[in-house]
């Protein structure tokens, strides 16, 4: 895990593709984020709080820990 | 890159141009005359870097919200924490900063050389904000 990362992984790419390909710019203007923090999100750059988690998941139509799982491996 | 980035990185560029230009050219020209100002001319030194720096943070962001008016002042929580861990971790750096300056006044030094301490302390505590969330933005949080 490089510095900046999280332990905490998303499929926001994945499932966004799968949602009618979806753009960046579309998930980040129905979360209520600017487009830079999709990115992040997806790069594992930036977990994000568990508001903004719950409205990216709700955006994708998918519940929760459909999106977001935590790697709770010792490091 | 988000319009919260675009604006730290002018202002860094402004941070560095103004006070290196400053410190780097002016201020040794002024100390090079041999005489101190008095302390009543403090202000008129200071708040000219002030002024400049000013000017060329309007037009820069300006300027950037020309090139992309539809993300110009937006801001979410990613750049709110960014902002936030920056500057908490640079209000250390200029503590200890004021602390250092404090202690010129022990030793007895002109009111124009402490102001002048002074602001570099603030421009330092500045730059270094500038570049936490730069490194920030990059590396993720």
């Amino acid at each position: 895990m490089g510095k900046g990362q999280t332990r905490i992984q998303n499929r926001i790419r994945d499932l966004r593709l799968a949602a009618g390909e979806m753009t960046q710019a579309d998930l980040a203007e129905r979360v209520g984020v600017t487009r830079q923090t999709v990115i992040a999100m997806e790069q594992g750059r930036y977990s994000p709080s568990l508001e903004v988690a719950f409205r990216v998941a709700i955006a994708l139509g998918v519940r929760l820990d459909e999106v977001f799982t935590y790697d709770a491996a010792p490091q | 890159m988000s319009f919260q980035e675009k604006s730290n990185l002018a202002v860094l560029i402004a941070l560095l141009l103004v006070f290196g230009a400053y410190f780097g050219f002016v201020l040794p020209g002024i100390a090079g005359g041999g005489t101190v100002p008095p302390a009543s001319a403090v202000g008129a030194v200071l708040i000219g870097p002030t002024v400049v720096l000013a000017v060329i943070l309007v037009i820069s962001h300006g300027i950037i919200a020309l090139l992309s008016p539809e993300e110009a002042g937006e801001m979410d929580e990613r750049d709110q924490l960014i902002q936030m861990r920056a500057d908490a971790r640079a209000g250390y750096a200029l503590v200890l900063g004021v602390f250092a300056v404090l202690s010129l006044l022990f030793l007895e030094v002109a009111p124009f050389w402490i102001a002048n301490a002074l602001l570099g302390v603030v421009a330092a505590s500045e730059i270094v904000k500038s570049l936490l969330r730069a490194i920030a933005y990059r590396r993720g949080i």
